[in-house]
């Protein structure tokens, strides 16, 4: 009887696993079809040398062609620093003032909860929406250089000139830091009030208990947002595609931008391909290497139970 | 169980769904899955390729850019074609709106098929014939006796890529100096005459550039945009050139001393409290060349037959005149191609000479407001054109392609052109050096 019941317990599993992957077919499907198939196939094409608009029959192989010619195209280095400055630039700027907003929204005072939708709001509206409207904040007679000349600081055509145009991009980006701030909010709500007290009751001043206590419980949602924060950074796009097309003087080719233009302005997709992978890789060793340093920053809660 | 059933079937739903965009290629190029989203033409004309013998019907495919209006052109011929037409060709058009052409296109090409006749700007003309896209009209032309050219030389001309004709032009911009007769007026300045050097211009152009009280600009005498197509008639009109006559070298004319001389003069115009240009940054606060012309802000600046319609319509007071120096001026266009991977070039040969003939010519005249490429229709517009205006169309005479459709050196000067002007209204360093590595970077 008992084996019988193990039995029928199995048959059922099993129907019940065949149900499951009848369930989730359509991603796996999408996931085969829409993305692991087309990452292998821009694998061997990052191989070879293909026109797009020639069409498949003159898929050249070339070996590593594509990833030697790399290293000696001026833009793709151009390209390299300028993101690899907006990454050292944008990241710890974005960090720091979402954590300083988050920690203002976790106040105790009244609306709260409107101040918080307020926000948040920003990152709700629609790049493009929002990058129309940063294109005329900039503008050489825009709102920001009116605000200046409150101050009588004659600013720049911040789009329209090589030196300011890649900060006036990360500056816009402060508009988008919702996501990230929100994060950090339920992070800080997680951080035990009792610790807080405890060290208070002990004589700690405020910032003191920010950076001894804080900063240390809330260090695996800063580990987060960073890791995400660099993978966003590379795969940066829209903003530029949209507003400076990567100029003026390629001061805003980013790594994106300049694939993009590779593969559809160019039509070299081989080559595109390549720095697709070249791009997985770099970030790849940076997420690594965050990875890795964080078992000296970043502080687990449950580690001290085991 | 029905529970499960209904599972399995919305499943088989979803999957059906995620399948049928790929069903349509099962029978064409299974590798080319990815580019079928969008329904190539193509197929029909291969059906028709497969019933050509039992003498049923050709058909050719046609796509340009552009809305489908009722006055459209290309329908109007179209349909007539097909009605009247003996040799049994059936033309099918399709119109792709707005800026997905080139995508569409491109998308055309990489499925294998492409389209039997595409239209393209000039700007992309040497692409297509260099990637081997585009087909050599020269056989077509010479079997067949009754092509009666009746095209403005230079226009004609424009088609031309290394002596070979690959395309018929449909409509084109000839290039020519537009100024604002109020603002000649006011300042009590001459209007530009075809005598005139570009010292003259400058002359002229500083008298007419006036500031506020507050020091800001309140008008501006000429604009030395960067845009390449200006920069160039410019450098052009001067005598000045890119490449070689054989087209065989750019060492020595695109980096020559002259050239670097004329570059800092000109971009010159367009910089420091003295200048008599607006800059980019200008032109951000008060708008392209155009905008700034009706709202009585600039007095001259170079640029397309697509400006005459936008003055008429904003009612500014305007004129037209030839380039200053030699006259040389680029001419823009927008012109057909049979495609390379056409079954039945015969039958689009005779499509190709409907669509770009004298009919057309005179209906896009009447319909779309853009120079006639025939030169009887080119005669009669004329006489409705006041002395001002006439310019616009002499200026044809001095006509040539822009450097892109040069061959293969001009082609690669062309895409260095940009970032060239750019590096020197920045002052990424010494014009020289600029043109001297710039060249070095497409050797």
């Amino acid at each position: 009887m008992k084996k019988e019941n193990k039995k029928k317990a199995t048959a059922s599993q099993k129907r019940e696993n065949r149900q499951g992957y009848l369930y989730v077919m359509p991603w796996i499907l999408g996931f085969f079809l829409f993305t692991l198939i087309p990452m292998l196939f821009s694998l061997v094409l990052s191989l070879c040398n293909w026109d797009i608009v020639t069409g498949l029959k003159t898929v050249n192989f070339v070996g590593i062609d594509n990833y030697k010619n790399l290293f000696q195209d001026r833009d793709f280095l151009r390209s390299l620093k300028v993101t690899f400055k907006f990454c050292l630039i944008s990241i710890p700027f974005y960090q720091i003032i979402s954590l300083a907003v988050a920690l203002m929204l976790n106040m105790n005072i009244k609306f709260m909860k409107t101040f918080r939708l307020i926000y948040f709001l920003p990152s709700i509206i629609p790049v493009i929406a929002s990058t129309m409207i940063w294109s005329q904040i900039f503008g050489e007679s825009g709102l920001l250089n009116q605000a200046l000349r409150l101050f009588k600081v004659q600013g720049p055509a911040w789009l329209n000139n090589p030196r300011t145009s890649l900060y006036a991009l990360i500056i816009m980006g402060v508009w988008g830091i919702g996501n990230t701030m929100i994060i950090y909010l339920s992070g800080l709500q997680g951080v035990n009030e009792e610790l807080k007290e405890a060290a208070k009751i002990d004589g700690a001043k405020s910032h003191q208990i920010f950076f001894r206590i804080t900063i240390p419980m809330i260090s695996p949602t800063i580990f987060f947002n960073v890791v995400m924060a660099i993978i966003g950074s590379f795969q940066y796009f829209t903003q530029a595609y949209v507003m400076t097309e990567g100029g003026p003087l390629k001061s805003t080719l980013f790594y994106n931008l300049y694939l993009y233009i590779k593969a559809y302005k160019d039509y070299e997709m081989g080559y595109a391909s390549a720095m697709a992978w070249v791009m997985f890789a770099i970030i790849m060793i940076l997420t690594l290497i965050v990875i890795k340093s964080s078992s000296f920053w970043v502080y687990y809660q449950n580690d001290d139970k085991i | 169980m029905r529970k499960k059933l209904l599972a399995i079937a919305m499943c088989l739903v979803l999957v059906a769904a995620s399948f049928a965009g790929c069903s349509k290629s099962d029978n064409k190029d299974a590798t080319n899955a990815a580019a079928t989203s969008e329904p190539t033409k193509a197929t029909s004309d291969s059906d028709a390729g497969k019933t050509e013998n039992t003498g049923e019907k050709i058909t050719i495919t046609v796509t340009k850019w552009g809305e489908v209006t009722e006055n459209d052109v290309e329908t109007k011929l179209i349909d007539e074609f097909n009605k009247t037409n003996d040799k049994n060709i059936e033309v099918k058009l399709d119109v792709v709106p707005g800026d997905g052409y080139g995508d569409r296109l491109t998308t055309s090409f990489s499925s294998g098929e492409g389209y039997d006749i595409f239209l393209s700007g000039e700007g992309d003309f040497y692409k297509w014939v260099d990637k081997g896209l585009a087909s050599n009209l020269n056989d077509l032309i010479k079997a067949d006796s009754s092509f009666a050219n009746n095209m403005t030389e230079s226009i004609y001309n424009m088609g031309k890529i290394n002596d070979g004709q690959y395309y018929l032009v449909k409509d084109y911009n000839p290039m020519c100096l537009w100024y604002n007769k109020d603002m000649f007026d006011a300042a009590k300045v001459e209007y530009p005459n075809a005598n005139w050097t570009w010292d003259d211009l400058y002359a002229a152009a500083q008298k007419l550039t006036t500031k506020n009280d507050d020091g800001t600009f309140k008008t501006f005498g000429f604009q030395a945009q960067s845009w390449a197509y200006a920069v160039s008639c410019y450098l052009e009109s001067k005598g000045l050139s890119y490449i070689s006559t054989d087209g065989k070298t750019a060492d020595g004319y695109f980096n020559s001393p002259d050239m670097a001389k004329a570059l800092d003069w000109y971009f010159g115009m367009a910089d420091g409290e003295t200048r008599v240009s607006p800059t980019t940054a200008d032109t951000d606060t008060y708008g392209d060349g155009t905008s700034m012309m009706v709202s009585g802000k600039l007095a001259m600046f170079i640029s397309g037959g697509w400006v005459k319609s936008s003055l008429e319509s904003a009612g500014t007071n305007y004129g037209t005149a030839l380039i200053p120096g030699n006259h040389t001026s680029y001419i823009c266009a927008a012109g057909y191609t049979i495609g390379s991977r056409c079954k039945h070039p015969e039958a689009a040969w005779e499509v190709l000479k409907m669509l770009t003939g004298e009919k057309a010519s005179e209906l896009r005249t009447q319909y779309e407001a853009v120079l006639p490429t025939s030169k009887t229709q080119l005669d009669k517009l004329a006489a409705t054109f006041t002395d001002d205006q006439k310019a616009l169309l002499q200026t044809l005479d001095y006509g040539v392609q822009p450097i892109g459709l040069r061959g293969a050196l001009g082609s690669k000067i062309n895409e260095i052109l940009s970032n060239t002007f750019d590096r020197v209204v920045f002052k990424d360093g010494k014009t020289q050096d600029i043109l001297n590595e710039e060249l070095n970077g497409i050797k």
